[in-house]
C-alpha cells in the first residue's frame, strides 16, 4: 500500500503552520528539501485508522516561482502530485488568496479549500457564503479559525471523506483500465 | 465618480486619497509579479504610509510595502 | 493507450490563447521527458513565460515541441504584444473576482481596522524608527540580562557538580586521575558547556523574535528599516538576519533563507558576522575592565558601532566588486494584520530553532574544543607528559608562537593573545577562558573540589537555579535601567588583570592600551566562530565561506593595524 500524502499550500501569513501544528501535533519532522536548504516540515496524522503524511509547503503567492521557497512548493504540487492539496486561504483577504487557488486548479490536483481566519473576516463585517464559493471553484470548502482551534475537526472530516472518495475513484479507474 | 484626466505615478498620490490602477510601466518580469500580487488594472489603491524609501499601500484588504521605484511604475487615476 | 480524463477546467483563457494551450498540451503529453507535469498546466506556464519550465522544455523536448512552442508564442505576440502573461494573470483574477462577487458580501464602508490605526503610529515616517529602536532595545535587554543568570547557572552546574560526578564515576570504575579524566572534563564537558551556554540566549532571542513575528510587527520593522538597510546595499527584508546577528551569527545566517534572491542571501550572509554577537561581549567586558575601567561602557558601545560601520563599507565594496552584474531584487512585502500571538506557536518556534542550532553547531563546537584540549595536552619540548604539561610547553603554545609574527604589527604579538584568538574560533567567549588559562596556569577557574554528597550537589543545583530565576525576574523588572556592566559582577582577579596588562605592554613596547584596543577591534571583526563558517558553507557553499573567512581576517587585521599604528603615529596616550 502506498503512502497517502496531503500537502498544505497557501500564501504566506495565512495561518498555514497553525493548521499544520493542529493537524499533526507532536508527530512532526523537520528536515531539508533534497538539495536545498529550505526546511521541509512533515508530520503524520491518523485519519479513519489510516496514517496520512502531511507536508507543510513554503508559503507562495503564485506557482510562477520567483523565490526558492515558491519553487519548492510548485515542484511538489506539479511534479510530486500529492493525493490531496489543502489550500489554506485568508478569509479576510480572499480575492488575492484565490489567485493561487486558480493556479492550483489548473494543475488538476485534488483540492480542498480551507477558509481560515473567518473570525478576523467577521470582525471586519465580511460575510462569506461557503456554498457559493464551493460551487464557483468546484471544490469542497471548509471554514476555520485555526488560531482559536475552531474548525480543525471539520477539516479532518472533509479530508478523510475526500481521500476515501479519491481512493475509490482511483480503484475504479484502475479496474476499468 | 470623477477621475483626473492624466494617470500619475502612485508615488505622488496624497496619503489617504483613493486611486484606481490604470497600468504598470515596468519590465515584464516586474509587471508580472505585481499583477500576481493583486496589482491588476482597475483595482483601487490608497497610500497609508511612507518610510522614506517605500510606501505602504492598501490594496483591498491587503497591506503591501512597495519600494519607491515600483510605486513610480504604477500609473493611477486619483478618485475623489 | 488509456485515455486520460482531463480534469474539469474551471475557467478558460481568451480563444487565441486557449487554442495554443490545447495544441501545446497535446504535444507535451506525448513527450516522455515532460510527462511528470500536468500537460495543460505546463502549456499555460510556458506561454506565461516561466523561465525554469521553459528551460526544462528546451532540454527535454524534441525539435517538433520547440518549434511548436516558438510558433505559438509568435502567434500570440501578434495579438497581445509583450503582455501575454499579463492577459493570463488578469484572466485568473477575473475568474476569482466573479466568484468573490457571488460569495463575499462586505460592508459598504469598510471600518477603519485596528490594524490600520496601529500602523498610523508604528509605521509613521518619523516615529517608526524610534519605536523600532525601543523594541530592539527591549529584545536585547531580554536576551542579555534575562538569559545571563541561566548561562552562569549552567556554567556553575557543569564545572561544579557534573564535573565532580564524572570524576567520581571514573574513580569508581578505576579510570580516574589520568588523561582520560582530563579529556572528559576539560575537553568534552567544556565543549558541552560551550554549546549549552548558547541555549538560554537563543531561547530568549527566539522567544522575542517569534513574538514579534507572530504579532505582525516584524513586517512593519522591515518596512520602517528599509531606508536604513539600503545603506548596506540591501533592503528591508534583510533587516531580520542582521538583527539576529547581534544575538548569534549562526541563526542569522540561516535566517537569510527568507530572502528572495541568492544575491541578497549571500550579501546579507557576508555582512551578518560584523554585527557584534553576544558571545563577543564577555571578551569586551574583560579587556575594557582591565584597561579602561572608567570608559568600559563607551568603548563597548563604540565597538558595536564600528561593526555596523564596517558592514556598511563592506556592503558598498561588495556591491561594486562582486555583485555589480546583479541588481537588487525590488522590495515588496505583505504586511499581515496585527494579531495576538499564539503561545503554542511561539513555544514551538523557540524549541525548534534552538534545538536545530544545538544539532547543527553542537558537534562542531564539541569537536573543536576536543582538538584544542589535545593541542594543550601534547607536550613539545620540556619534560612534560601527555595531558600533564605546562601550557607554555604544549603543542598549543607552539602553534600560537608560530602565528605571533602576524599579530606583531598590531601590538599583540605575544603567544598568549594569538592563542586566545585561535581558540576564539570555537566561540568568542572562549577567548576569556583561554586568556585565564594561559596567564594563570588554568587554576584560577578551578572550583572548590571539596567532597560533597549527591544530595548537597542537588540542593546546590536547585537552589542556584532558583537564584537564577530570581535574578532573571529582577532583570525583567529593571529593564528600564541600562547597565552594561551587569555581566561583570564578579570582579576580574587582580592576578589575571596584571598578567594581561604586563603581557600586552611587553608585546607593544609600552603601549598596552592601544594594543588592547586593537585586540578588541580584531575580536570584533574576524570570523565569529567555526559554527558560523559551517553555517555559511551549508547555505552559500565552500567558495563563499572562504571569501567570508579570508575577507574578515584581512579586514580585522587592517582595522587593528590602523588602530595600533595610527594611534602610535598620532602619539595618542590612552586613556585620554
Amino acid at each position: 500500500m502506498s503512502e497517502i500524502v496531503v500537502a498544505l499550500a497557501g500564501n504566506p501569513n495565512v495561518g498555514k503552520s497553525t493548521i499544520f501544528n493542529a493537524l499533526t501535533g507532536l508527530h512532526q519532522h523537520v528536515g531539508n528539501w533534497p538539495g536545498k536548504t529550505v526546511e521541509r516540515k512533515e508530520g503524520r496524522l491518523l485519519l479513519n485508522g489510516k496514517t496520512v503524511t502531511v507536508v507543510d509547503l513554503p508559503g507562495a503567492y503564485s506557482l510562477a516561482a520567483r523565490s526558492l521557497e515558491e519553487q519548492i512548493a510548485r515542484d511538489f504540487i506539479a511534479r510530486g502530485r500529492p493525493d490531496l492539496v489543502v489550500n489554506v486561504v485568508d478569509a479576510a483577504n480572499l480575492e488575492r488568496n484565490l489567485y493561487l487557488t486558480a493556479q492550483l486548479l489548473e494543475t488538476g490536483v485534488p483540492l480542498l479549500l480551507a477558509l481560515n481566519m473567518t473570525d478576523i473576516a467577521a470582525s471586519r463585517g465580511i460575510v462569506i457564503n461557503p456554498a457559493a464559493l464551493s460551487a464557483g471553484l468546484g471544490v469542497p470548502v471548509t471554514l476555520l479559525a485555526a488560531s482559536r482551534g475552531e474548525g480543525i475537526s471539520a477539516l479532518k472530516a472533509t479530508m478523510a471523506e475526500m481521500l476515501a472518495r479519491l481512493k475509490s475513484s482511483k480503484q475504479m479507474r484502475e479496474v476499468a483500465a | 465618480m470623477k477621475q483626473t484626466k492624466h494617470p500619475i505615478p502612485l508615488r505622488f498620490v496624497d496619503h489617504g486619497a483613493r486611486a484606481k490602477l490604470i497600468s504598470i510601466q515596468s519590465s515584464q518580469r516586474i509587471a508580472h509579479r505585481l499583477t500576481e500580487l493583486g496589482f491588476v488594472p482597475g483595482v483601487e489603491l490608497s497610500v497609508l504610509a511612507d518610510s522614506g524609501s517605500a510606501l505602504m499601500i492598501a490594496l483591498g484588504d491587503t497591506r503591501m510595502a512597495l519600494e519607491y521605484p515600483l510605486t513610480q511604475a504604477l500609473l493611477v487615476a486619483v478618485l475623489d | 493507450m488509456t485515455t486520460i480524463a482531463m480534469p474539469n477546467i474551471p475557467f478558460r483563457y481568451p480563444a487565441p490563447i486557449e487554442r495554443e494551450i490545447e495544441q501545446l498540451a497535446t504535444l507535451f503529453a506525448q513527450t516522455p521527458a515532460l510527462t511528470d507535469y500536468p500537460a495543460r498546466w505546463l502549456a499555460i506556464q510556458a506561454l506565461e513565460g516561466d523561465e525554469a519550465l521553459l528551460a526544462e522544455i528546451e532540454a527535454g523536448g524534441d525539435s517538433r515541441v520547440k518549434a511548436a512552442l516558438a510558433a505559438s508564442l509568435e502567434r500570440l505576440r501578434a495579438v497581445y504584444g509583450d503582455e501575454i502573461d499579463i492577459v493570463m494573470v488578469d484572466q485568473r483574477y477575473r475568474f476569482v473576482h466573479d466568484i468573490a462577487i457571488r460569495a463575499v458580501t462586505r460592508p459598504a464602508t469598510p471600518p477603519a481596522t485596528l490594524s490600520d490605526r496601529i500602523d498610523r503610529i508604528v509605521t509613521h515616517r518619523w516615529l517608526g524608527i524610534p519605536i523600532f529602536l525601543v523594541v530592539m532595545w527591549l529584545v536585547f535587554k531580554l536576551t542579555t540580562d534575562v538569559a545571563a543568570p541561566f548561562v552562569d547557572w549552567l556554567d556553575r552546574v557543569l564545572s561544579g557538580p557534573v564535573s565532580r560526578w564524572v570524576s567520581g564515576l571514573l574513580h569508581l570504575v578505576g579510570a580516574g586521575g589520568g588523561w582520560f579524566e582530563a579529556l572528559l572534563i576539560d575537553g568534552v564537558l567544556a565543549g558541552v558547556g560551550g554549546v549549552l551556554a548558547f541555549v538560554p540566549v537563543l531561547l530568549t532571542l527566539y522567544f522575542a523574535l517569534a513574538l514579534l513575528e507572530d504579532s505582525g510587527y516584524m513586517a512593519r520593522a522591515a518596512f520602517v528599516m528599509d531606508r536604513v538597510m539600503r545603506l548596506f546595499g540591501l533592503h528591508g527584508k534583510s533587516f531580520l538576519p542582521m538583527i539576529v546577528g547581534f544575538g548569534c551569527s549562526v541563526p542569522a545566517i540561516y535566517a537569510t533563507r527568507t530572502l528572495d534572491s541568492r544575491r541578497d542571501r549571500i550579501l546579507t550572509g557576508l555582512l551578518v558576522p560584523f554585527m557584534s554577537c553576544s558571545a563577543r561581549l564577555p571578551v569586551y567586558v574583560l579587556i575594557t575592565m582591565i584597561f579602561f575601567p572608567q570608559y568600559a561602557g563607551h568603548v563597548i558601545f563604540a565597538l558595536y558601532l564600528i561593526g555596523i560601520a564596517t558592514a556598511v563599507g563592506v556592503g558598498a565594496l561588495l556591491r561594486g566588486l562582486l555583485f555589480r552584474q546583479q541588481p537588487a531584487t525590488p522590495f515588496v512585502l505583505e504586511l499581515p494584520p496585527y494579531r495576538l500571538p499564539a503561545p503554542g506557536n511561539i513555544w514551538r518556534q523557540m524549541w525548534e530553532r534552538t534545538s536545530a542550532f544545538v544539532r547543527k553547531a553542537g558537534t562542531i563546537i564539541l569537536t573543536a574544543s576536543i582538538v584544542v584540549w589535545l593541542l594543550l595536552a601534547i607536550p613539545v619540548g620540556g619534560e612534560g607528559q601527555f595531558a600533564n604539561t605546562p601550557v607554555e610547553q604544549s603543542a598549543f603554545a607552539g602553534l600560537a608562537r608560530a602565528t605571533t609574527p602576524v599579530f606583531a604589527p598590531l601590538g599583540f604579538g605575544n603567544w598568549e593573545s594569538s592563542g586566545a584568538l585561535v581558540t576564539g574560533l570555537i566561540a568568542k567567549e572562549v577567548v576569556v577562558g583561554t586568556l585565564t588559562q594561559v596567564y594563570t596556569g588554568g587554576e584560577a577557574a578551578a572550583d572548590d573540589t571539596a567532597a560533597m554528597t549527591l544530595s548537597e550537589d542537588l540542593v546546590l543545583i536547585v537552589g542556584d537555579f532558583g537564584a537564577a530565576v530570581g535574578e532573571a525576574l529582577r532583570a525583567l523588572v529593571g529593564m528600564v535601567g541600562f547597565e552594561i556592566g551587569a555581566a561583570l559582577e564578579e570582579p576580574v582577579t587582580t592576578g589575571l588583570a596584571a598578567a594581561i596588562q604586563v603581557g600586552l605592554a611587553t608585546s607593544s613596547n609600552g603601549h598596552g592600551e592601544l594594543a588592547a584596543l586593537a585586540f578588541l577591534v580584531f575580536v570584533l571583526l574576524y570570523t565569529p566562530c567555526v559554527a558560523t563558517l559551517a553555517a555559511s558553507r551549508h547555505e552559500f557553499g565552500l567558495r563563499w565561506m572562504l571569501v567570508s573567512l579570508v575577507g574578515q581576517f584581512v579586514i580585522a587585521w587592517l582595522a587593528a593595524l590602523l588602530v595600533f599604528q595610527g594611534g602610535l603615529a598620532l602619539g595618542i596616550r590612552l586613556p585620554l
